[in-house]
């Protein structure tokens, strides 16, 4: 398979929410029930029980006027991903075409992945004591069918396809915004982090949709994962050799210094 | 590939085995290297419609070992083209929704209170029915049967016709009949599509379908600008999601728009920038409504409507500038909610029509609906005795050609009520409607307390249920089979057609089964169409088909997709022709062409008094979506914008509840301070309110506009010269306190 990506063009979204109830119907999530924030944003953020949400962006501005932006935010599926460098159990994995998936059954709820994350995306669980997250809707995509929220998208603004040809199609996107009333439109997960699996079409800079500008792994990430997490097989009887020889030692150790003691009272 | 598909579904991809499975395996450290064997699922897929709005999208349905699980649009469906919105993605929440009704309910506690304890007892069919008939048949024979009224979306007049009642009110005066009579005055139709995917310019007033979802209409709107580079030019007080995608948005006056379009209907006209060939052909009235409009200068639509006259002139001279060009009309906004709505429908279609652009590419087509077969009773009903109607309908031949038909003055209904004018109504049943509705809520309450009897025909027990003495369970459109052509925006000729999802899941029945139940029970059924499973054939006659083949044909009709243009000269107007000036009109005392009149004209004269406009959010269809879970958690609560440095002014900050108090009603609600919105008007979100507290998850969400809006009697139309008793809830100042 090539590698697939899911395109959002943020020009063409009207922040239906579809994208968001077709997700919770595939991946039969319960309706996470938050209280009223009065806003057309409930879920400030994505949670356990919620892979996608739209966010509301509204801008004054005093040469523009106003703008209001909606912003579909859920997993990018980094081409090289901080949860699965982190993941002390292996429960991330990279698809052959693209997605970054999670595997709930070796999951140990450790939440080392909700920390690492640039985009903080992986979210706890807490019914099941587990990590969640957006699967790219990989179980559609191997029977030939289209992401959940792809599929269901009214005005085309989410569109599943092959990479290449998509950023193809988000250069002459961009280059239509620009020289039509968005001169600041860009395109966004074609470079950061060397190319997310998820591209976004932009009418302003990513700061102003609340995307982080330059994302960033955490510093002591790749070494966690090159040099420690290769090894991991061996840690657990390391230690326990480890404790065994310090059992035995302090034990050797103790009885001699029993016996000095003896011979001291003596 | 480094999973394989067994893998994926075990991941919890989509299978309520995977979540078991992570159930089972809880918090092992240690991953089972043999997952568990299950059985694999019995999947079906199965036709369906959805009938969460008028639009109706078709879909299939997956059914997991006799559960209905997900919904996927049908990409041959023109409407949903495989992508259904998020009311329609959610079905499911409404089929099993642990809240629905499931069996027949009497109250048994006395008053009419909404979200009072009704102290329900469960009843079978069989007394249900008999108690309904009973209180019918006493009311008929003591006061006449048009004592009986049918409140609901046209779905009584069977009923009525049966009973002999000509007291069809249908909520369409509060919804489309001045878009449906402008249309068929002018066109001979009663709506038209706009084609955006072909147009160069786009000019909508009020119109904002992009921010309540109505999937082709958005669709359309986001490709005609997108790939046809149309420009779109949003005229609205509040900076709509239609506005935010929008090349130029104006924040016009609320309810001057129409003076806006008779304006640029000047510039149009005497600057000599109309299709002169198109209007010789097809336009009947063109002289005469140069003549009117020459009154009506931008810079006298300017000193009303704040939009600077060289704006006016501006867009008048992209319009006229001989591109495909189209005005979108769908309902309320800004046309049914205002005196001289009307005016503006027709203003418009003169505008799209003297610059060529009916029936053309780009502009505004002529709906293509396919027709069906409608079984007839076996008997014909013997003529009405009383003809006169409680909501004045008989006053109104242009909305009421003939008693039971038309459109009708919902909003009058309650008025006529209190006055026992001009006879008294006994019982009422209400199918379809809820008390966010209705207009001037309190005045209806009202109105239903003199009531002998209400029978509520319904899905859940929200608060129109809870003041009723009789409330009987409707199935959910999943649980029943349906033919739908499609109506609204019809690009070509289609039909869509479903199958029952499910079997019912508990003892409710569809709306014509209990019609006819009734009428059974009152002797008149032979008056009845029949109805149920055998109609189903009989509908699609026509087309030499079964309803079983039109399901192995895979659920979706499709006539010519070619587009080939219908003639302008045999319409079904009064000349054939494009009807600008209406001679039908002008009889009925009414201006024959469009015109303003300035006494239409409201405008808040303090500092907290304000305009009001009203929208509704993509994921809520009205009051009938909200106890949806998946809906609910996106948007739980109604609320009100408000301008945000005006909000500042009266010490209002965010989420802050406020007070809006009219001459109707009084309602309190949350404020959302926003910048896009004009600092004279305040707009309130439509469907929220409910007082029920047996719909869990919609109980007390939030502000029901309709509370504070007016319920003009008819009278008020007539002043106002409203020739289709339009309901012109917006027609109302509103005062804001923060409390």
């Amino acid at each position: 398979m090539a590698n697939l990506t899911n395109l959002y063009d943020v020009s063409k979204c009207t922040a239906c929410r579809a994208c968001q109830v077709a997700c919770k119907n595939w991946n039969q999530l319960p309706a996470a029930i938050e209280p009223f924030k009065g806003n057309y944003q409930t879920h400030e953020d994505t949670n356990g029980d919620t892979y996608t949400i739209v966010r509301f962006i509204e801008h004054e501005d005093p040469v523009g006027g106003v703008t209001w932006n909606f912003l579909k935010y859920q997993c990018m599926h980094c081409s090289d991903p901080a949860c699965m460098k982190v993941c002390p159990r292996g429960a991330y994995s990279k698809t052959e075409w693209g997605a970054t998936i999670h595997d709930p059954d070796k999951c140990i709820g450790c939440q080392y992945c909700t920390y690492a994350c640039p985009f903080g995306i992986p979210k706890y669980r807490e019914r099941e004591d587990k990590v969640a997250k957006c699967t790219l809707c990989a179980d559609r995509v191997e029977e030939g069918m289209q992401p959940a929220c792809a599929a269901t998208c009214p005005t085309g603004a989410l569109k599943f396809g092959d990479r290449y040809e998509l950023l193809q199609y988000a250069e002459e996107r961009v280059n239509f915004l620009r020289a039509n009333g968005y001169p600041n439109a860009t395109i966004y997960g074609k470079l950061e982090l060397g190319g997310l699996n998820k591209i976004y079409i932009l009418t302003d800079t990513p700061d102003k949709f609340g995307l982080p500008v330059d994302p960033k792994i955490p510093g002591q990430i790749p070494f966690w994962q090159d040099i420690v997490q290769p090894y991991f097989g061996w840690l657990i009887p390391l230690a326990l050799a480890g404790s065994a020889v310090s059992f035995v030692t302090t034990r050797l150790l103790a009885n001699k210094h029993k016996e000095n003691k003896k011979g001291g009272h003596e | 590939m480094g999973l394989t598909r067994r893998e994926f579904f075990k991941l919890g991809g989509g299978s309520i085995a995977a979540i078991a499975g992570a159930g089972i395996l809880g918090n092992s450290l240690f991953n089972n290297p043999e997952a568990p064997a299950y059985a694999a699922p019995r999947i079906e897929y199965k036709h369906g419609v959805c009938e969460i709005c008028e639009m109706n999208c078709a879909f299939l349905g997956k059914i997991e070992n006799g559960r209905l699980v997900k919904l996927e649009g049908k990409p041959k469906d023109q409407h949903s083209r495989g992508a259904l919105c998020a009311k329609g993605n959610s079905g499911i929440n409404m089929l099993y929704d642990p809240d629905r009704l499931k069996a027949p309910l009497l109250k048994t506690a006395p008053g009419r209170i909404p979200g009072q304890d009704p102290k329900w007892k469960k009843i079978s069919w069989d007394e249900a029915i008999n108690r309904a008939a009973s209180e019918i048949q006493k009311a008929i024979e003591k006061y006449g049967p048009q004592s009986v009224i049918w409140i609901g979306h046209n779905k009584g007049t069977d009923f009525l016709r049966a009973i002999g009642s000509p007291n069809n009110i249908n909520h369409q005066s509060t919804c489309n009949a001045v878009r449906i009579m402008a249309t068929r005055i002018t066109l001979g139709v009663a709506n038209y599509v706009p084609d955006f995917e072909n147009s160069k310019y786009i000019l909508c007033f009020g119109w904002d379908q992009l921010g309540k979802a109505k999937n082709s209409l958005a669709r359309g709107l986001i490709e005609g600008k997108i790939k046809n580079n149309a420009k779109v030019v949003v005229f609205d007080p509040r900076f709509s999601t239609t506005a935010s995608k929008a090349h130029e948005w104006i924040p016009i006056r609320p309810g001057t728009d129409l003076a806006v379009v008779l304006a640029m209907l000047n510039v149009i006209i005497s600057e000599g920038r109309y299709n002169a060939d198109f209007v010789a052909k097809y336009v009947e009235g063109f002289e005469e409504l140069a003549e009117e409009v020459k009154k009506y200068t931008p810079e006298w639509a300017s000193k009303i409507s704040d939009v600077p006259a060289g704006t006016i002139r501006r867009i008048a001279h992209e319009f006229s500038g001989g591109c495909p060009a189209v005005i979108p009309i769908h309902k309320r906004e800004a046309i049914q909610v205002r005196p001289g709505g009307f005016e503006l429908a027709r203003a418009c279609l003169a505008m799209m029509a003297i610059t060529g652009n009916i029936e053309r590419r780009g502009g505004a087509l002529l709906p293509r609906i396919a027709p069906l077969n409608y079984p007839k009773p076996k008997e014909k009903p013997p003529e009405l005795q009383v003809t006169e109607r409680i909501d004045g309908g008989h006053l109104f031949p242009l909305a009421v050609p003939k008693p039971l038909s038309g459109t009708g003055l919902y909003q009058s209904v309650p008025d006529m009520i209190l006055r026992g004018e001009p006879y008294p109504v006994k019982v009422a049943v209400v199918y379809g409607q809820s008390l966010q509705s209705m207009p001037e809520t309190e005045k209806w309450l009202k109105a239903f307390e003199k009531l002998d009897y209400v029978i509520n025909i319904n899905i859940y027990p929200d608060d129109m249920a809870t003041i009723s003495d009789l409330v009987l369970p409707e199935s959910v459109y999943l649980e029943t089979p349906h033919i739908s052509p499609r109506i609204t925006n019809a690009r070509y000729y289609q039909i869509a057609v479903a199958e029952p999802m499910v079997k019912k899941l508990y003892d409710t029945k569809e709306v014509d089964e209990i019609k006819y139940l009734l009428a059974k029970k009152l002797g008149v059924d032979k008056y009845m169409p029949p109805h149920g499973e055998k109609v189903l054939d009989y509908k699609l006659k026509r087309y030499g088909l079964t309803y079983k083949d039109a399901l192995k044909k895979g659920g979706i009709l499709n006539g010519s997709q070619k587009f080939t243009p219908k003639d302008l000269t045999s319409l079904r107007t009064e000349s054939g022709k494009i009807q600008i000036y209406s001679p039908k009109l002008k009889e009925l005392g009414y201006n024959p062409l469009p015109w303003f009149d300035e006494t239409w004209l409201i405008e808040p004269k303090a500092d907290d008094e304000f305009y009001l406009v009203t929208s509704r959010p993509p994921m809520h269809r009205h009051s009938k979506t909200h106890n949806m879970r998946w809906l609910h958690a996106i948007m739980p609560e109604g609320f009100i914008y408000i301008n945000a440095a005006k909000a500042e002014k009266l010490g209002i900050k965010d989420g802050d509840m406020v007070e809006l108090s009219s001459k109707y009603g009084k309602e309190t609600g949350k404020a959302k301070l926003i910048q896009g919105i004009r600092p004279d008007t305040i707009c309130v979100l439509h469907g929220f309110g409910n007082k029920s507290p047996y719909i869990k998850l919609a109980y007390n969400n939030g502000p029901n506009d309709s509370r504070i809006m007016p319920a003009y009697p008819k009278e008020v139309n007539m002043t106002l010269k409203d020739p289709v008793g339009a309901s012109m809830d917006c027609h109302v100042i509103v005062k804001v306190r923060k409390v």
